[in-house]
């Protein structure tokens, strides 16, 4: 009797589970953060399907007008890096590190736990075929994430400016221009509630969307599903703040900015996702 | 030494200009020039002769981009390109429906009107509508995106300069200076000499080839013949600025690209045939 009754328990929260499905964020976010291990020591954090506020509302401090707030829905889960990609991961995947000469002014930090810098959005994408081609087999497809991932990766569920309570030197490396270590190794600081460490600081990090304005929905049943961005461009959007960045508000979770997809900068980087095959 | 060092780079200079010119001479330009033809699905065509072309940025400037780095481009078969964008009408009569405006970026500005240029297509969608309208109208024309090379060869239309500061630019171009924000009915402006409209604006156009940046070389005696990009990518080359572009970007070697599987309301194409 006893057991049968524990089934019936058990049986009745599985399908509370089930039926908590078109809400998830809340339900599962107790049980959050979820890695995985992936190639070259890389770090996946699971992040579930579902509906956020992409932008900044009128009311926060520092926003730009290019943050219009708007309902986006995401149908897919997906797991996204917990650190910037690492000097030595890329160095891992290529077999060389990019030349000198696309750092521009700054040498970058050498050190193997620092995350890779000087890299064109475009070699970002040789490094994608490279580790796609190297890992084929295993399940999973890696890219970068889109704009609206990126920001729902990064938001955790938080509405505020900053997804990381506290001082924002205890989750941000900004502000460092004058240190002449510059980045940080990944992960130094807090994380977020998904799991994710730098995403206000250390680097910037490069996103596979063009450049522009939102499609905008102002209600939850108009959401973009799935946006993309633009078609056509050749400006892609950069996240997250640098070392260098000098004002806090580079640093907020709705912050856009973008560079020429073939040029590489000494304080850009990335981190990609994975998504199941 | 300087002296001789800078003499042989004029000779050489006009020796690449002369070179240049050759191609228009073959022609009365505006004798011979437009020359145009009907297709199907009241589809123009206009006849664009082969030869050599620099292509990239003529006049370097600080407004040029890294990846337009000018190169000697011979074309050695003529072609033909449509005159206008595709539209929605002609995407209609060919498709049997209009395009799926669903992820289609920029769609709350859309006009769906049978003579505007059709928009919210990926790459992946104009390739099965090239597939059906070639199964559709098997006669001894093949219909098929432009090569980048061919587009920008039929935009310049022997023009060799860049139009970056054109008094009459809005004459002929829809760009966010004169668009009020949205596209316009197909071919309103004035057409370049091959009869060619809308090249500059309106709608940025899809192209075949996958993006890469130009190999560096820069030779009439050696130019690159016929090229069609690289075998992979991750972007195909998308031409001409769109009613959202600024208008210095509206020119004809200014490169932009997309992912083959994103559409977006700025984003249509046109076709070229080829016996």
């Amino acid at each position: 009797m006893t057991i049968t009754f524990k089934k019936v328990i058990f049986s009745i929260s599985l399908l509370s589970l089930v039926s908590c499905g078109d809400t998830p964020t809340s339900q599962l976010t107790d049980e959050l953060p979820i890695t995985h291990s992936g190639p070259h020591n890389m770090e996946f954090s699971q992040i579930p399907a579902g509906f956020f506020q992409m932008g900044s509302p009128e009311t926060e401090p520092g926003r730009n007008k290019d943050e219009t707030l708007h309902w986006v829905k995401l149908t897919k889960d997906y797991e996204i890096q917990t650190k910037e990609m690492t000097r030595g991961q890329w160095f891992a995947v290529m077999g060389e590190y990019p030349p000198r000469k696309d750092c521009g002014t700054f040498a970058p930090n050498t050190k193997e736990d620092h995350p890779i810098t000087c890299v064109s959005w475009d070699r970002v994408h040789e490094f994608l075929v490279q580790l796609n081609s190297q890992n084929e087999g295993d399940g999973y497809s890696y890219r970068l994430p889109t704009e609206a991932e990126w920001e729902y990766a990064a938001r955790a569920n938080t509405t505020t400016p900053f997804s990381i309570e506290g001082p924002i030197e205890s989750f941000a490396r900004i502000i460092s221009g004058r240190d002449p270590e510059m980045t940080l190794p990944v992960g130094s600081l807090k994380a977020n509630g998904f799991g994710l460490y730098d995403v206000h600081g250390n680097v910037h990090e490069w996103v596979s969307d063009w450049s522009g304005d939102y499609e905008i929905a102002d209600s939850k049943d108009d959401a973009i599903e799935d946006p993309k961005g633009p078609a056509s461009g050749s400006f892609a959007v950069i996240r997250s703040n640098s070392w260098l960045g000098i004002t806090t508000s580079e640093s907020r979770s709705a912050f856009r900015t973008w560079a020429r997809a073939t040029s590489g900068g000494f304080d850009v980087g990335f981190r990609i996702i994975r998504t199941q095959l | 030494m300087n002296t001789i060092k800078y003499l042989c780079w004029v000779t050489l200079v006009q020796f690449l200009w002369g070179c240049g010119n050759n191609s228009t001479e073959k022609y009365q330009l505006n004798e011979t020039f437009p020359v145009i033809r009907q297709g199907p699905n009241d589809m123009k065509f206009a006849f664009i002769p082969n030869g050599l072309f620099r292509m990239g940025a003529v006049d370097s400037g600080s407004a040029d981009w890294e990846d337009e780095n000018i190169h000697w481009v011979k074309l050695t078969k003529d072609y033909w390109m449509q005159t206008t964008e595709v539209t929605f009408g002609q995407w209609h009569s060919v498709m049997g429906s209009y395009p799926d405006t669903k992820g289609c970026h920029g769609k709350n500005t859309l006009t769906i009107e049978n003579d505007f240029p059709v928009v919210c297509v990926s790459w992946d969608d104009v390739k099965i509508f090239i597939d059906k309208l070639n199964y559709q109208k098997s006669n001894h024309f093949t219909y098929r995106l432009p090569t980048e090379a061919e587009w920008e060869n039929a935009a310049r239309a022997f023009h060799e300069s860049d139009y970056s500061i054109q008094s009459a630019h809005d004459s002929f171009i829809w760009s966010k200076q004169n668009s009020k924000g949205v596209s316009h009915r197909v071919g309103q402006l004035k057409p370049n000499l091959f009869g060619l409209y809308d090249t500059f604006g309106n709608v940025a156009e899809w192209t075949a080839d996958w993006y890469k940046t130009y190999p560096v070389v820069d030779s009439s005696l050696n130019p690159i013949k016929n090229p069609n990009g690289p075998a992979k990518g991750v972007h195909k080359v998308i031409r001409g600025g769109s009613y959202l572009s600024h208008r210095i970007n509206c020119i004809p070697h200014r490169r932009s690209r997309g992912f083959p599987n994103n559409k977006g309301s700025d984003t249509g194409f046109r076709l070229v045939r080829v016996e």
